[in-house]
């Protein structure tokens, strides 16, 4: 999620619509007229191939008149439509909002889909489709009022019935974070009171429960079922799987315009959108996988792009930095970057290992010289989290410490060899690798470093044994509740996935996570948390490198780019103008 | 025959060799191409041979950062400047070269004799024998070494054994093939059948009439081939096969330097030029062999 499988697709982009989309007004207005029409099911039949030719001209039917209507508009207009244009390091996967896991599949479902709640800035809940809700005495049941006026991109109203049938959706597929959900809620309990009033019942007291609804997307089940085709749900056929894979049925603020999987995914305003946008804010915005950092220093300097991803090297940022027009903006994140440690696989399986690795790395530099910018990290929870327990001992840079609690463990030179397994071509995890290898050789850990890609790394994480030593990884909260950081990584119900590559198996550890979940009073579950934070600090399951910030590169007239602490949900294209 | 009568001839054709070795070392230096070649060759291997001593920082090839020094320019410190992790690129060149050569001589020094062996034995003999080695030697053809690498490195571990490995085992079959070829031609040479009916054995006739015969061409090919096989352990490293950090793979640092193009330049194209002579060298020297014994063959 957070952290990317960079595959190896270069960004294929075909010279028309470079001309097209970078070229004069006049251009621009055809392709944007392309978009509208057509051109639609071309760029996807492109990439797509047969299947999704079907479901794209449906798309065409349903929302194409709006767009056309818009384009007119814009080249009857004084200004023209504007386009931000930013880049992203891997491909979308799907934009099926029961599916979408990782940064740019959230990225795209957040100005699809409405969620019910959104997070702010501070990561707190505020109404999003949802205008109010309450809980019930027992803390068990959640009733939402729906706001008023809030319509699909089809035109359909959003009402109760799409909600339930939204959760019903998450939970039959049973993919993407749907667990986050079907863990304490089966779909019968999700009821419609009325046309606007919608509750759910929890089996059990279950306190992040409204940071998870951020990740439940609303369909449109009217568009939906009308595109269902055969599947395993009885009447509801495929429940649109095959539709939504490259189609969207949303109410957000940005409506699906082009998607061609490998290469670029575009979006356009949706005129009837509920919420409010930024003055100035993009009638378009195209998002263009570029793996490569050259290309995206080359397109930034000659103004093809308007903003960069999170993911370019440090080198690039420097260089774009020193260009006129253009601004590199950081912002500290709640994503910290991990060495996790297998915890079940010797020799790291010794906790006298582990702590003498902690104690060899060298953090001043990978945070100052490898990630500058950068924040101290202290403890598996950052330090901006209001339940974060200040009183953790961080190991610092001490390799005559390091060396004595090996000795003292019984190991000599040479005992202990490690392996490392960073995401190939990452240079920000290579140089960390190299870093660390070098370190622990000074203290008499051998480490062999075993780059693989992004896939691989996640199917070792299925076992014990798979897992290699030490793992390298970000992660950072897939809902705004300090919960996603103890639950994901260090629940023995929640191992083997790599967001648990530590395979951290202590009863304590799980006890408290699952008390602190049916907590419902803030102050009680402050503490557990505390608790539970200092539990897994002392027992080395991980070095905690540094907590990232933000980097992008943005052309001058970009601005408004607002962080929240939830995955991409800082990618909300409404946040962003143009100057 | 006496003893002596035999010493005689010996060294008749001793004499004759001599002058032969002679003329040919003659007519190699008159081309200033070839002896180009050898000259690089011989250096590079001495550079490569002796990397830990005539290196500046022969530590940086190994487990070694330095991210104060980071993509340093060429200066008279780094003359080829330093890479993204503070590296002296020239150090790792040399070291790289090592590895380059180690694969070359791993994957001719198994595929070479293989080769040339089942190549005598199927043009020899002729018949079944030959069928069925040149239809196995066709079958292995159809698979390109770059493919059969990477399938192997990743169904076992991408180390540089395993690539070594996948290259050697697909590498005899040009040699083969070559020596299948003119093997068949001369075994009906009249200096074959006089042998024959002297006696000799089998192995004599293969190993001491024919494999002389075969040499010149066996040789040409090898220098030729010395340096496709650096280029495909260079593809396969550049792809981050068969080169594990922070060994210094030529086509790995190739690679790498390729995302800081075009500010810091120095570490992609100084690794790349690094490949460029090398392969020049072998190529420049093959060629000269070739008209060499293509003159020879003349005669």
């Amino acid at each position: 999620m957070s952290r990317k499988d960079i595959t190896q697709m270069r960004s294929q982009v075909g010279s028309e619509s470079v001309r097209a989309r970078f070229g004069d007004a006049a251009s621009r207005r055809n392709f944007l007229k392309a978009l509208g029409t057509a051109g639609i099911a071309g760029l996807a039949g492109c990439s797509g191939g047969g299947e999704s030719y079907d479901g794209q001209e449906q798309t065409t039917a349903s929302g194409g008149d709006d767009e056309s209507t818009e384009t007119e508009t814009s080249s009857g207009g004084d200004s023209g439509s504007s386009t931000l244009r930013m880049s992203a390091t891997q491909r979308f996967g799907t934009v099926d909002p029961a599916k979408g896991t990782d940064y740019t599949q959230v990225l795209a479902l957040v100005n699809l889909y409405d969620p019910l709640v959104f997070p702010d800035t501070e990561g707190n809940l505020q109404g999003h489709l949802a205008e109010d809700w309450t809980v019930s005495d027992d803390n068990q049941t959640y009733t939402f009022t729906l706001r008023e006026g809030a319509t699909f991109h089809s035109g359909n109203p959003v009402t109760a019935e799409d909600v339930q049938f939204s959760a019903e959706r998450f939970l039959d597929i049973n993919q993407g974070y749907s667990s986050l959900l079907g863990n304490v809620l089966s779909k019968e309990n999700v009821t419609v009171e009325d046309e606007r009033t919608v509750s759910f019942t929890l089996d059990r007291v279950h306190s992040p429960f409204l940071a998870t609804l951020v990740l439940l997307f609303v369909v449109d089940k009217q568009l939906v079922l009308d595109n269902a085709e055969d599947g395993d749900f009885g009447d509801r056929g495929d429940y649109g799987q095959s539709f939504l894979n490259d189609n969207d049925a949303g109410s957000g603020p940005y409506e699906l315009a082009g998607f061609e999987r490998q290469a670029q995914i575009s979006f356009s305003r949706y005129a009837d959108y509920w919420g409010s946008f930024k003055d100035g804010a993009y009638d378009n915005v195209v998002v263009q996988i570029i793996t490569n950092d050259p290309t995206v220093r080359s397109l930034m300097k000659t103004g093809e792009l308007d903003m960069s991803s999170q993911y370019q090297s440090e080198e690039t940022y420097e260089a774009l930095a020193a260009e006129d027009d253009i601004r590199v903006e950081s912002v500290p994140t709640v994503t910290t970057f991990y060495f996790k440690i297998n915890t079940q696989k010797a020799p790291t399986d010794d906790p006298a290992v582990r702590e003498a690795m902690a104690y060899g790395f060298d953090y001043e530099t990978a945070r100052n010289e490898i990630a500058p910018g950068s924040l101290p990290a202290q403890g598996p929870l950052p330090t901006s989290f209001g339940v974060h327990n200040d009183d953790i001992v961080q190991p610092t840079y001490d390799p005559e410490r390091a060396r004595q609690i090996l000795a003292d463990a019984g190991y000599e030179e040479g005992d202990i060899t490690v392996q490392n397994t960073y995401v190939k071509d990452y240079g920000l995890e290579e140089k960390m690798g190299l870093l660390f290898q070098q370190n622990m050789d000074e203290i008499g850990i051998n480490v062999e470093l075993n780059p693989q890609t992004w896939g691989t790394m996640t199917e070792l994480a299925t076992s014990v044994e798979g897992t290699p030593h030490i793992n390298q990884v970000f992660y950072g909260p897939v809902y705004p509740s300090p919960d996603t950081v103890f639950y994901n990584q260090y629940h023995s119900e929640a191992a083997s996935t790599w967001m648990s590559m530590e395979h951290l198996e202590d009863e304590n550890v799980d006890a408290l996570i699952d008390e602190a979940r049916s907590t419902v009073d803030a102050d009680t579950r402050a503490e557990l948390y505390a608790e539970v934070q200092a539990r897994i600090a002392n027992q080395y399951p991980d070095l905690f490198i540094f907590v990232q910030s933000k980097k992008h590169a943005f052309a001058d007239d970009v601005r408004g780019y607002t962080f929240r602490p939830s995955m991409s949900f800082d990618y909300w294209f409404p946040d962003f103008y143009q100057e | 025959m006496s003893a002596e009568s035999a010493s005689v001839l010996d060294r008749v054709v001793s004499a004759e060799r001599r002058e032969l070795w002679q003329r040919s070392w003659k007519r190699f230096t008159s081309r200033p191409m070839s002896v180009v070649g050898l000259g690089i060759i011989v250096a590079i291997v001495l550079l490569a041979v002796f990397a830990p001593v005539v290196a500046p920082y022969p530590e940086h090839a190994g487990k070694f950062t330095d991210f104060s020094n980071t993509l340093q320019p060429p200066s008279l410190d780094h003359p080829l400047g330093t890479d993204h992790v503070g590296r002296d690129v020239l150090s790792r060149i040399l070291f790289g070269y090592r590895l380059s050569l180690m694969l070359v001589a791993v994957v001719l020094g198994f595929g070479v004799p293989v080769g040339v062996l089942l190549g005598l034995v199927a043009g020899y003999y002729g018949g079944w024998t030959e069928t069925i080695i040149m239809r196995a030697t066709d079958t292995a053809l159809a698979l390109p070494p770059l493919v059969m690498a990477l399938a192997i490195t990743s169904a076992l571990e991408p180390t540089l054994t395993n690539a070594m490995i996948a290259i050697a085992a697909l590498w005899w079959t040009w040699h083969a093939r070559l020596v299948q070829s003119i093997v068949a031609s001369e075994r009906s040479e009249e200096y074959v059948q006089a042998a024959k009916l002297a006696g000799a054995s089998t192995p004599h006739i293969l190993f001491r009439e024919i494999l002389p015969n075969t040499l010149s061409p066996i040789l040409v090919k090898v220098t030729l081939d010395a340096g496709f096989v650096i280029l495909i352990g260079a593809g396969l490293s550049f792809i981050g096969v068969g080169v594990q950090p922070p060994q210094p793979g030529l086509g790995t640092m190739v690679s790498q330097g390729t995302s800081y193009l075009p500010d810091s330049w120095w570490v992609s194209v100084f690794s790349g030029l690094a490949i460029f002579v090398l392969v020049m060298g072998f190529n420049m020297l093959g060629d000269g062999l070739r008209d060499l014994f293509d003159v020879e063959v003349n005669r």
